[in-house]
């Protein structure tokens, strides 16, 4: 299994866990770190260290989850970048993490990351669009 | 295989059901069974929006539900069957339908209702529905999503109805 690590600015991807379990159920080997104004980028970067170790030794590796390419949480997560069993994808959304946790027990590190970045991709849509469209589908039958 | 679960959940289709159940049990045909929402085409249009492109949806009135379940229409399908309320399920019993086992998955909060469970309050009328359906043999589990435990709903209606 895939272990997953959501690094954002403040309590987000706290939140962002705890909302997937809302949905998908209580979930093991989810590590969330929170950035405040009084953390710098070497105490995150050993924060992630740390639970990179963590987990057990069946683990395929982990995902790194970050909320913005360029802050600090990207940052300090690219000290792994030549780690071959971490991968980082920005941009973490709800989406994303259900998709992950619904396939990280079935697809190598690799294929997951794939995966999440492009349901995170196709998660964002004109809503407002998409049902008026579906509306008046739904009239021309 | 024709219906795989029958759940009450109030919200209809949402993400426990569809990123969880449908999921968990290999859904590919969600039937939402409801008079007012088959009457409505704002809410059939949106809730046909929220399964997967690969399954498929159905939105039916009680009177339609009973008519495609006893024309073996989802046979050959692992059909979910979502109902919002314990009347609904019995209604469809009382016309004709075999339902052994029914999940009840939420039923939110209104003033006119107690609170037995994080996801579920019940009315008076929901109170009798129940017994009603528990009289029929048939067993009501509480379970929110497949890994939550299996919660005797009848045992927890017992002992609220004794209390008072």
């Amino acid at each position: 299994m895939v272990g997953f690590i959501i690094i954002t600015h403040g309590d987000f991807g706290r939140q962002l866990v705890k909302a997937a379990q809302i949905i998908l159920g209580e979930q093991k080997e989810i590590w969330a770190l929170s950035l405040h104004e009084d953390d710098g980028l070497d105490t995150l970067s050993e924060r992630i260290a740390k639970i990179l170790k963590k987990g057990n030794e069946r683990s395929e590796g982990k995902i790194i989850f970050v909320d913005i390419f360029g802050g600090t949480p990207a940052n300090a997560s690219l000290k792994f970048v030549n780690d071959e069993k971490v991968e980082i994808i920005s941009g973490v959304n709800l989406p994303m993490l259900i998709a992950g946790i619904n396939y990280r027990r079935s697809l190598t590190l690799k294929q997951l990351a794939r995966l999440i970045r492009r349901k995170g991709e196709e998660s964002i849509l004109d809503v407002k669009q998409k049902f008026l469209d579906r509306v008046s589908k739904a009239k021309d039958k | 295989m024709g219906l795989v679960l029958v759940r009450i959940d109030d919200r209809l289709i949402h993400g426990q059901v569809v990123e969880n159940w449908m999921k968990f049990l290999k859904i590919n045909h969600v039937v939402v069974v409801n008079d007012f929402v088959a009457g409505d085409r704002m809410q059939k249009t949106l809730f046909s929006m929220a399964v997967p492109e690969q399954a498929k949806i159905s939105i039916l009135s009680i009177a339609q539900a009973k008519e495609a379940i006893l024309n073996g229409q989802f046979e050959g399908d692992r059909a979910m069957l979502l109902l919002v309320s314990p009347q609904d399920v019995l209604d469809l019993i009382n016309k004709g339908v075999r339902i052994k086992e029914v999940n009840v998955g939420g039923m939110h909060y209104s003033p006119d209702k107690k609170q037995i469970l994080k996801a579920i309050s019940v009315s008076k009328q929901d109170i009798q529905a129940f017994q009603e359906l528990d009289k029929l043999g048939v067993h009501l589990e509480a379970r929110m999503v497949p890994d939550d435990e299996k919660i005797d709903i009848m045992e927890i209606i017992r002992r609220e109805t004794t209390q008072s």
